[in-house]
C-alpha cells in the first residue's frame, strides 16, 4: 500500500499541556481506594468505592476524547500530541523525559483503553457486589492501577515510560489474577503470570539494548581497549557533515532536512525544542510543509536514542542514513535488525501471550471476569501487538523479523483456536479464542499490514470484551458456574446476555456487518499477497499463502468452537440446577476428566471444580435459588454498549475494494505508520473471493456447531468423542503443554535450586563454617597463651610482691631494741667488711 | 707504776661506749635506755678529752666534751618527757610495750 509519501519527513509536535491528565485519574482513584477504601467498605459507604473508580476512568475518557478531538482539527502531519512533564534523566546525548504522546495510533489505543476499561468498570460493579473475597477496595484498586500503567504503556513518549507501564500491566496482572489469593491454585496462576512474562520483559530489553547499540551508542565499538569511551561511529561523523572526527563529536549529531537545497549543515547547539518553538511560529502561518523549508531545515537528532519519535524520525528519513547503517549492522553475524526485531517480539510474545509463552493467559482465567475481559482480552495482551505496530519502521526493515512475527502469529492462531474446540470451561474456550485472535493480530503486523493488526486489536477489544462479559454475566446468573455442561438453555432466562453474546459470536467468526470480518479478512488477504517475508535472511515467498491457508482453518475453527460455546450455554434445555445425576451417565466426559484434575501439575480450571462441589451448590441455591437469572442492569447495560460497538466499529474498516477509498482506520492511523511495506497488486475480484471464503470459512464453522451442538440432543460429540478419544484427550488437555514446561522448565529449575540450595548448605555452609572452626582453634590457642603465659608472668610478679611483703613486715616490729640490732648489726657488718677488704 | 697513755683512755671510752650500747640494747626499762644512751654519750667525751690531751693539745676537745654535756642535760630532759608520755600511753615504761608502729 502506498503510506504516502507525504509522512516521510520529521514528525511536527503540537504541545498538548493537559495530556497528564488522562493517565492521572485511574492514579488518583487507585490512591484514594487503597488509602481509604477499606474504611469506605466498613463504614457501610461501599458505593463511595467504586463511585470513585468508575468515575476516574469516565474522566481520563472524556480527557481522551479531548485530545482525540483536537486530534482530529489538525492536519494529519501534525497530528502528535505531546505533554513533556519533567526530565527523568540524560545521558551524555540521550535525554529521557517523563512525557506522554499521543499520535493516532496510540490515541486510538488510548481511546479503547479508557472506554472499553471504564465500561468494565462499570460492569464489575454489578459483578464484583456480592463477592466473597469482601475486598471490592482492593479489587478497584488494582483495577484503577492497571489502567494507569496501560496509559502509560501506551502514551509513553519513549521506550522508558512504556516499558514502566509495561511492568506495571504485568504487576496489576497478578495481583488482580491472584485475587482470590487464598485459594492456593489462583495464587499460582498469578505468579506463572508473572514469571512468564518476565521471560518476555527481558527479551524486550534485550532488544532495546540491541537497538541503542545499533544506533550508535556502543563503546570502544572500534576494539580499542580502552574501557567505556563513548564514540560515535565513523559513518555517523560523516553524517554529521563535521570537518573532522573531533568536531563532530563536539556537536551533537543532528542532521539537517527538508528544504530543496537540504544542505547538511551542523547545527550542534540547537535543542530540539528550539526546533519546536520554530515550527510552534511557523503553524500560524498555515503550510506547513512550505514553511519548514522556508525555515531552511529542520534538524534531526541522529544517534542513541530512548524516544519514539526520534527514533522514528533517523530511521524513516533516508538523508540521515540511519536505516542503511542499521541494515548493514551485524551481531556475530545475524543481522542485526532482525535480533533486534526477534527480541522485541519475545517481549510481545509474553505479554500478548503467543507460542511458546501463551501458558499463562488461560490459567490467568482465575482471575475475576471483569479482570479477564479488560486486561486478558481486551487491552495488557494487545500491548504486545501495539509494541510491534509502534516500532513498525523499525520492524519493515527486516524481513526476517517480520516472517518471524508472522509465523509465530498463525502457529499460535491455529494452535490455540484447535485447543478451544472442546473445553467445557466457557472462561477456558474464551481464553484460548484470545490467544488465536492475538496471533491473528500478529499475522496482521507481522506481514504488514500494521494498521489492520490494530484495527483487528480494537474490533477485538470490543466483541471478546462483550464475550468475557457475557460469559461473566452468565456465570453471575448460573451461581458461579463456568461448566458449559451445567448451562444450556438460557436464552429464556437471560436474553439480553444472550443477544450481546451472538452478536459478539457473529463479529468474532468473521461473518459481514460485523467487525471481525472487516479486520480479520484485511489480514488474511494481505497475508496471502504478501511477498516479502523471509525467514532467517532467506525470502519465503510461499510463507504468505500458507498463512492465509492456515489462517482460514483457523477461522473456521473459531467460529465453531464460539457457536459451540453459544450453542451449549443458550440453546436446548438448561442443565444445571438439581438434575445433574442423568448427564454424568451420557456423558462419558466425568470419566476423562477425573485423572485429568486428579494431577497436581495440570491445567486447573478457575473454579476448583467442574464436578458439583457441595458447598458450591450449596452456596448458590442458598443465596439465588435454583432457576438462572438475568444480570442487573449495570451488566447488560454495558453488555448492549459493547455489542452495539461490535458492529459499529466495522464502519472503521470497511474494504477499499467495496468504498473506493482507503478505510477510515488506515487513513487515521497512515502518520503513526511510515513503514512501506509492498504486497502484489491482485484485482479485486479475487480479494471478493476470498472474501467469500472467510464468509464461508465462518458458515461452515457455525455450520458444524449448530449440526452438533444445536440444542443438547445430539450425541454425535459424544460418539465422535468416543471414536477419537486418544486424540480428544490430548487436546482436552491442552496437548500437554504445561506438563511439557513442567517436564522442561520447571523440574529442572526446580531441581537446580535443590542442587543450588544443597550446595550452600552443604557446601558454602561447610566452608564457612570451617574458616569459623579454624579461626575459633586459633583464638582458643591464643587465648590459652594469654591466660598462661601473659597473665602468668604478670600475676607472679604480683605474688611475689605480694609474698615478699608479706614475709618483710615480719621485720617490722614496732619494737625500738629489734631496730637497734639491725643498725648494730650493719655497722658490725661494714667494721668486718672494711677489716675484710684490707 | 703503770703510764697511763692515750690508749688506756682508749679503753676506758671504748668500755664505757659498749657498756652503753649494750644497756640501751638490752634494757626494757626506758630510764635504763636512756642511762646507758648518757654512757654512750660519756664514753664519746673521754675520747674526746683524751685525743684533746694527747693528740692535738688546746681546749677544742674540752669545748667539745662540754658541749656534749650539755645537750646530754637536754637529751635527757626530752627524753624523760618522752618517757613520760609513754607511760602515759602505755601504763608502763617497758619499752617492749611501746610497738605500736609495728606493720
Amino acid at each position: 500500500m502506498e503510506h504516502a509519501t507525504h509522512s516521510l519527513g520529521p514528525i511536527l509536535v503540537e504541545q498538548a499541556r493537559y495530556l497528564w491528565l488522562i493517565p492521572i485519574f485511574p492514579l488518583v482513584g487507585a490512591l484514594v481506594n487503597v488509602l481509604f477504601g477499606w474504611r469506605f467498605e466498613r463504614s457501610g459507604n461501599k458505593r463511595l468505592v467504586h463511585l470513585v473508580a468508575v468515575g476516574a476512568l469516565w474522566l481520563s475518557f472524556l480527557v481522551a476524547v479531548a485530545a482525540f478531538v483536537q486530534m482530529l482539527r489538525l492536519p494529519a502531519e501534525r497530528r502528535f500530541l505531546q505533554d513533556t512533564l519533567w526530565n527523568l534523566f540524560t545521558a551524555g546525548r540521550v535525554t529521557v523525559d517523563l512525557a506522554f504522546a499521543l499520535d493516532p495510533l496510540s490515541m486510538m489505543m488510548t481511546l479503547v483503553v479508557t472506554f472499553i476499561g471504564a465500561l468494565i468498570h462499570v460492569f464489575s460493579i454489578g459483578y464484583m457486589w456480592d463477592d466473597e473475597a469482601k475486598a471490592y477496595w482492593r479489587f478497584f484498586t488494582w483495577l484503577n492501577l492497571f489502567v494507569f500503567s496501560m496509559l502509560l504503556l501506551v502514551m509513553g513518549d519513549n521506550f522508558v515510560v512504556m516499558f514502566f507501564g509495561w511492568e506495571g500491566v504485568g504487576l496489576c496482572s497478578y495481583g488482580l489474577i491472584s485475587y482470590y489469593y487464598t485459594d492456593r491454585e489462583k495464587a499460582a496462576a498469578g505468579m506463572k503470570a508473572f514469571v512468564v512474562n518476565r521471560f518476555g520483559d527481558f527479551g524486550f530489553i534485550i532488544g532495546l539494548f540491541l537497538l541503542f547499540w545499533g544506533l550508535g551508542g556502543a563503546w570502544a565499538l572500534s576494539g580499542r581497549a580502552g574501557g567505556p569511551s563513548y564514540q560515535p561511529t565513523a559513518g555517523m561523523n560523516a553524517m554529521a557533515g563535521a570537518a573532522d572526527a573531533a568536531a563532530s563529536l563536539a556537536l551533537a549529531p543532528e542532521v539537517a532536512v527538508g528544504g530543496e537545497h537540504g544542505a547538511v549543515a551542523e547545527h550542534g547547539a540547537v535543542a530540539e525544542h528550539g526546533a519546536a518553538a520554530e515550527h510552534g511560529a511557523v503553524a500560524e502561518h498555515g503550510a506547513v510543509a512550505a514553511a519548514a523549508a522556508a525555515a531552511g531545515a529542520t534538524r534531526i537528532k541522529v544517534g542513541p536514542t530512548l524516544n519514539f519519535r526520534e527514533l522514528r524520525d533517523q530511521v524513516v528519513i533516508e538523508k540521515t542514513g540511519i536505516a542503511e547503517h542499521l541494515k548493514g549492522q551485524k551481531v556475530w553475524g545475524i543481522a542485526l535488525l532482525a535480533l533486534v526485531g526477534i527480541f522485541f517480539f519475545v517481549g510481545a510474545m509474553g505479554k500478548s501471550a503467543q507460542l511458546p509463552l501463551y501458558v499463562w493467559l488461560p490459567d490467568a482465567m482465575a482471575g475475576p471476569t471483569p479482570v479477564s475481559a479488560l486486561i486478558h482480552a481486551a487491552t495488557m495482551v494487545t500491548a504486545g501487538v501495539y509494541m510491534v505496530a509502534r516500532l513498525n519502521f523499525v520492524f519493515a526493515l527486516s524481513p526476517s523479523a517480520m516472517g518471524w512475527v508472522a509465523l509465530i502469529g498463525i502457529l499460535t492462531a491455529v494452535f490455540a483456536a484447535s485447543i478451544g474446540f472442546f473445553q467445557y470451561d466457557i472462561k477456558k474456550v474464551l481464553a484460548y479464542s484470545t490467544v488465536s485472535q492475538l496471533g491473528f493480530m500478529f499475522i496482521g503486523v507481522g506481514v504488514g499490514i500494521y494498521w489492520a493488526g490494530a484495527y483487528h486489536l480494537l474490533t477485538h477489544a470490543f466483541f471478546k470484551a462483550c464475550l468475557f462479559l457475557g460469559s461473566g454475566s452468565v456465570i453471575l446468573g448460573c451461581h458461579h458456574e463456568q461448566d458449559m455442561r451445567k448451562m444450556g438453555g438460557l436464552k429464556k432466562y437471560m436474553p439480553i446476555t444472550r443477544w450481546t453474546y451472538l452478536i459478539a459470536c457473529w463479529a468474532i467468526a468473521g461473518f459481514p456487518w460485523a467487525s471481525g470480518f472487516y479486520s480479520k479478512d484485511e489480514i488474511l488477504w494481505k497475508a496471502f499477497t504478501s511477498e516479502h517475508l523471509a525467514l532467517f535472511g532467506v525470502a519465503t515467498p510461499w510463507l504468505g499463502p500458507a498463512i492465509y491457508i492456515a489462517g482460514i482453518v483457523a477461522a473456521t475453527g473459531t467460529s465453531f468452537y464460539m457457536f459451540r460455546s453459544y450453542f451449549m450455554t443458550f440453546t436446548g434445555e438448561y442443565r444445571g440446577g438439581a438434575g445433574h445425576g442423568h448427564e454424568h451417565g451420557e456423558d462419558p466426559h466425568a470419566s476423562v476428566a477425573a485423572p485429568h484434575h486428579a494431577d497436581p501439575h495440570g491445567h486447573h480450571d478457575a473454579h476448583p471444580a467442574p464436578d458439583p462441589a457441595p458447598a458450591h451448590a450449596a452456596h448458590g441455591h442458598g443465596a439465588h435459588g435454583h432457576t438462572p437469572h438475568e444480570s442487573p442492569w449495570t451488566i447488560t447495560l454495558v453488555l448492549v454498549v459493547l455489542a452495539a460497538g461490535a458492529v459499529l466499529v466495522s464502519f472503521l474498516g470497511l474494504p477499499a475494494a467495496w468504498t473506493g477509498h482507503e478505510p477510515l482506520l488506515e487513513h487515521w492511523l497512515s502518520p503513526s505508520i511510515p513503514a512501506e511495506i509492498a504486497f502484489a497488486h491482485k484485482p479485486h475480484s479475487m480479494e471478493y473471493l476470498f472474501q467469500a471464503i472467510g464468509v464461508g470459512a465462518g458458515a461452515v464453522g457455525f455450520f458444524f456447531a449448530w449440526l452438533l451442538y444445536k440444542d443438547g440432543r445430539s450425541t454425535v460429540p459424544a460418539r465422535l468423542k468416543e471414536r477419537f478419544i486418544g486424540f480428544w484427550t490430548v487436546v482436552y488437555n491442552k496437548y500437554y503443554v504445561d506438563e511439557l514446561y513442567d517436564l522442561v522448565v520447571i523440574r529442572p529449575s526446580l531441581a537446580f535450586s535443590r542442587a543450588m540450595s544443597w550446595i550452600d548448605g552443604h557446601i558454602i555452609d561447610a566452608l564457612v563454617n570451617l574458616t569459623g572452626t579454624i579461626t575459633r582453634g586459633f583464638a582458643g590457642i591464643d587465648g590459652w597463651i594469654d591466660k598462661f603465659f601473659v597473665d602468668g608472668a604478670v600475676n607472679a610478679v604480683a605474688t611475689l610482691t605480694i609474698e615478699g611483703g608479706r614475709s618483710l613486715r615480719r621485720i617490722q616490729t614496732g619494737r625500738i631494741q629489734t631496730y637497734l640490732y639491725g643498725a648494730l648489726a650493719g655497722g658490725l657488718a661494714v667494721i668486718l667488711l672494711n677489716f675484710l677488704i684490707h | 707504776m703503770l703510764n697511763v697513755g692515750l690508749q688506756h683512755f682508749l679503753v676506758v671510752g671504748a668500755l664505757l661506749f659498749s657498756l652503753g650500747l649494750l644497756t640501751v640494747a638490752t634494757r626494757r626499762n626506758a630510764v635504763g635506755v636512756l642511762m646507758g644512751v648518757e654512757l654512750i654519750l660519756n664514753g664519746a667525751n673521754v675520747n674526746f678529752v683524751a685525743f684533746n690531751h694527747y693528740v692535738t693539745g688546746g681546749v677544742s676537745g674540752q669545748v667539745f666534751a662540754l658541749f656534749v654535756i650539755v645537750l646530754a642535760a637536754a637529751e635527757a630532759a626530752v627524753g624523760l618527757a618522752i618517757v613520760l608520755a609513754i607511760f602515759q600511753t602505755f601504763r608502763s615504761i617497758d619499752v617492749r610495750h611501746a610497738d605500736t608502729m609495728r606493720e
